[in-house]
């Protein structure tokens, strides 16, 4: 195992050029068939969310009673020529979970990384992608880690660092303020505090980095879920002399139920606890139990200083008893590219472009995959068709696959509008008028049972009066529930742990069209009553548990301040 | 599970598009939500590389149909000649009609004072939330990257506007997932930025990709240049170069293209796309950091810009 990742100087350009050979390196280690260890130390689980058994594949030529072959944007061998990775998520015991450095999910078996290759490989400028979040209580340090991360990252430009050592001279302050790289509102900098989520986007020879700087402070709390919602990963920080406080938690139970898959958390200001093991050690301990009661099996711990820069790109020496990796190796190394558990196609319909008589279906296709000739659903109305043809950007293709944009052609003439959604004939989503969800309530204005809103829910938008709040008469500004829903039309949604894109929503005022909540089919990984009890223990593996509820739902509400229950 | 928008490898997970493929498709799904929603759309085009790439976009994202947008333009009065020339071009190769917002006008009708010494740059504001409410656009597309600078690195995808184009960066309504929402009230209108999640290198690599002509000016070239607020500017009607400043030919290319008094060229023999990609990768320097004199007044320019209603 590594104890220090020195990222060596590097210009951008002499970045890229690493990048390349990075991928040159990786495509003749393909090509070879040689590594296939994984950054796990572990024997391989299950896929989170997959059912047991299940074994995984690559996304096209899974489907029965299709021709195998990728979508014909790709070379339909680069699937095969490709060793399988193994899953590191899913260990089965919410215990499994590290509260030392030296056990993190990279473990001891440092994949061994091959010698480079030097061929050239023209075109090869990507490097995998990791979005992540900063998330924790207000002046845990977040910003300043962003900031010292860029900096060491050597991934600040001149004029910037200039432009902060100006400031901060200008403050009377003798080092540059890392914070102002990315407190970039005026309000902010006055304060002191961040109000908004900054992004910004970085990258090392390893990897591209999309970050979100969130807020730490409860009245931004809806910042935080707009920064965390799309992350891949989360980094909680807290403050070695606080402890795990109701912020952190609540910005842990946030994470859980918008199922970041990954959690980090770093403990902070290390330097001003004396860089002490046992203090490190508790709180990891403490963290560890609460995210656990959240269902979040697997959290890495990390002792850091961000204003110092220990543990942050480089390992301390002021702790030599920390044997696991960096902050940044850590972001580097996290297995973020294993297979998504297979999940039928969806395609939100957003526009209809009509062009010589046809109409051709404009959307982005959230999962899996499509061809021409596959039978379809349209939801709601139910009616089924076949895809007749699909333009990729202006180009005939095969078949899409997720993520991409695309336009449909139907064989029948339906009645196909925006809001409407496609699906594989066999196994769309139930279209539905009650729903029931998990909630981030994100608006000033309470959230009342009886009250009427729009519920958004891909891009369609139907009205929808909220029938039931429960455990409490209405849901305060970043609290968080568990609510039903009846809506004027059916909706075709997924349950959120299975599709984080058909199965999210928005609750808009009618009135002045404010974003007021965030939704998530389904419901809570744990109890949102009582914070208490798993309602489905091995949420997330076994469909039959995910289906069982909560057998202990007290009339308590939950505010994101329960004590740990381990 | 994937987050939506997920963005991949181009080479280590086959579940995920090339990172060009990722942003583009983001891009497109953007420009599609607009177009299912709002009535008015238009697309602030000045001419530059991030308008041109957008445009690029719309024209793909409704394709075989024609693009269902108009394009903005705020003149300055002070622009290049070669990328005003760009600008007609492209209108009438896509069949596109073009609005342009005048300062001038604004000046020589007294509605606009200009200001000694600055740049006319902030002085676009009015011109432009006046074509924004004459023609009742509703949805207005700009070519904004959150990398470019630290104020526009916290704006949202749909950026809400009030009657008076102004945006409040602590109001900003919360945007998880990729559920936009642009509902707004009579008056008010939602600034887009399908390049949220874009680089600059992103944006040359991808024109490399797509083969997108850009305007001659920012490839090297020898041009009559002078030094002023550290940078060289080009001389013309805009005033400069003053007294005691001495114009000299050099080689150079602009990184960004705006009003002339304070956009700067740099020094540069990167005469072709693959060679300003490599010379970008290099770069100690933001492109705005590089170009524009206006940002260097104050430490909060462009915020207060924007919240007055600026691009
Ligand atoms: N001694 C010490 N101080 C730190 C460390 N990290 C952050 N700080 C200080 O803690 C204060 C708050 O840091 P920020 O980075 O602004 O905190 P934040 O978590 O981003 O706060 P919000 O964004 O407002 O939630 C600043 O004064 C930092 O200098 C550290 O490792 N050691
Ligand atoms: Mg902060």
């Amino acid at each position: 195992m590594t104890s220090a990742y020195n990222l060596p100087h590097l210009t951008v350009g002499a970045l890229m050029r690493h990048i390349v050979a990075e991928t040159a390196a990786r495509l003749s280690e393909r090509a070879t068939g040689h590594g296939t260890a994984t950054a796990t130390g572990r024997a391989p689980g299950p896929a989170a969310g997959a059912a047991p058994g299940h074994e995984p594949g690559p996304p096209s030529g899974g489907a029965p009673g299709h021709t195998p072959g990728g979508p014909s944007s790709d070379p339909p061998d680069r699937d095969r020529a490709r060793p399988r990775r193994q899953p590191v998520k899913g260990h089965p015991t919410p215990m499994a979970t590290t509260t030392a450095p030296h056990q993190t999910p990279a473990g001891d078996t440092e994949p061994r990384r091959p010698e480079r290759a030097a061929a050239h490989v023209p075109g090869a400028i990507g490097a995998d992608l990791l979005r992540w979040a900063t998330a924790g209580s207000v002046d845990d340090g977040k910003s300043t880690l962003v900031g010292r991360l860029l900096y060491d990252a050597k991934a600040v430009l001149a004029d910037q660092l200039k432009a902060v050592e100006r400031t901060s001279h200008d403050r009377g302050q003798h080092a540059p303020d890392l914070v102002l790289l990315t407190d970039g509102l005026r309000a902010e900098r006055e304060q002191g505090i961040t109000i908004d989520v900054a992004y910004r986007y970085f990258a090392t020879p390893r990897r591209r980095f999309i970050l979100a700087d969130t807020p730490g402070h409860v009245q931004y709390t809806r910042n935080m879920v707009t920064g965390a919602s799309t992350a891949e990963l989360a980094v909680v920080l807290v403050d070695a002399r606080n402890g795990v406080v109701e912020q952190t938690r609540r910005h842990a139970a946030v994470a859980a139920l918008l199922r970041v898959p990954h959690i980090v958390l770093a403990v902070n200001k290390m330097d001003l606890v004396d860089y002490a093991e046992p203090v490190f050690t508790a709180i990891a301990r403490e963290f560890t139990a609460h995210a656990g009661s959240l269902g979040v099996w697997e959290v890495t711990a990390i002792p850091i200083s961000a204003l110092v820069g220990d543990g942050v790109v480089t390992a301390s020496a002021r702790m030599p008893w920390c044997t696991g990796p960096t902050l940044l190796d850590h972001l580097e190394r996290v297995d973020v590219g294993g297979e998504p558990a297979a999940r039928p196609a969806r395609f939100p319909v957003q526009c209809v472009i009509r062009h010589d008589g046809a109409r051709h279906y404009g959307g982005q296709l959230t999962a899996e995959v499509l061809r021409v000739g596959d039978r379809v659903t349209v939801l709601p109305s139910g009616r089924t068709t076949t895809i007749s043809s699909i333009d990729l950007l202006g180009r005939a293709v095969g078949a899409a696959r997720a993520a991409q944009s695309v336009t449909l052609r139907l064989a029948d003439e339906l009645d196909v509008a925006r809001g409407d959604l496609i699906a594989p004939a066999h196994a769309g989503p139930v279209a539905t008028r009650d729903v029931e969800a998990a909630v981030c309530h994100l608006h000033d204005r309470p959230l009342r049972p009886g009250e009427q809103v729009l519920l958004r829910h891909t891009t369609r938008t139907v009205r929808a009066v909220v029938r039931e709040v429960y455990g409490t008469a209405e849901l305060g500004p970043n609290d968080i529930g568990r609510i039903v829903l009846r809506t004027a039309e059916p909706i075709a949604a997924d349950a959120y742990e299975d599709a984080r894109e058909t199965g999210s929503f928005l609750l808009i005022d009618p009135a002045d069209g404010a974003t007021r909540t965030a939704g998530m089919v389904g419901g809570a990984p744990w109890c949102p009553c009582c914070c208490r009890h798993w309602c489905w223990p091995g949420a997330g593996t076994a469909p039959a548990n995910r289906r069982r509820g909560c057998r202990a739902r007290s009339s308590r509400r939950w505010a994101g301040s329960c004590p740990p229950t381990r | 599970m994937t987050p939506p928008g997920s963005v991949g490898a181009d080479t280590d997970n086959p579940y995920a598009l090339a990172h060009l493929d990722a942003l583009e498709s983001e891009a497109m799904h953007i420009f599609r939500e607009v177009a299912g929603e709002f009535e008015r759309p238009v697309i602030l085009f000045s001419g530059g590389k991030d308008s041109i790439v957008m445009l690029h976009l719309a024209l793909k994202a409704f394709t075989p149909a024609p693009v269902p947008l108009a394009l903005l333009h705020v003149d300055t009065g002070h622009n290049f000649p070669e990328v005003i020339d760009y600008r007609d071009q492209v209108a009438q190769r896509h069949g596109l009609r073009l609005h342009v917002a005048s300062v001038q006008e604004f000046i020589d009708r007294g509605e606009l004072r200009e200001r000694p010494d600055g740049p006319r740059n902030p002085l676009q504001t009015v011109p432009l939330l006046d074509a924004i409410e004459k023609n009742r656009f509703d949805a207005v597309f700009g070519g904004g990257r959150r990398d470019e600078e630290k104020a526009r690195a916290k704006e949202r995808v749909f950026s809400l506007r009030d009657e008076f184009g102004g945006w409040d960066p602590r109001r900003q309504r919360p945007e998880p997932w990729q559920l936009y929402n642009g509902r707004h009230s009579p008056g008010e209108h939602v600034r887009v930025f399908p390049l949220s999640n874009w680089t600059e290198l992103d944006v040359w690599q991808y024109i490399e990709r797509e083969e997108i002509d850009l305007p001659a000016i920012y490839y090297a070239h020898e041009r009559e240049v002078f030094s002023g607020s550290g940078m060289w500017l080009t001389p013309g009607q805009w005033g400069g170069p003053r007294e005691g400043e001495r114009t000299e030919r050099r080689l150079v290319r602009y990184r960004t293209v705006g009003d002339m008094s304070c956009t700067g060229a740099v020094d540069s023999q990167a005469a072709t796309i693959s060679q300003v990609i490599e010379e970008i990768a290099a770069s100690r320097l933001t492109e705005r950091g590089a170009t524009r004199a206006d940002e260097k007044v104050s430490e909060a320019a462009m915020e207060d810009r924007k919240r007055e209603g600026y691009f």
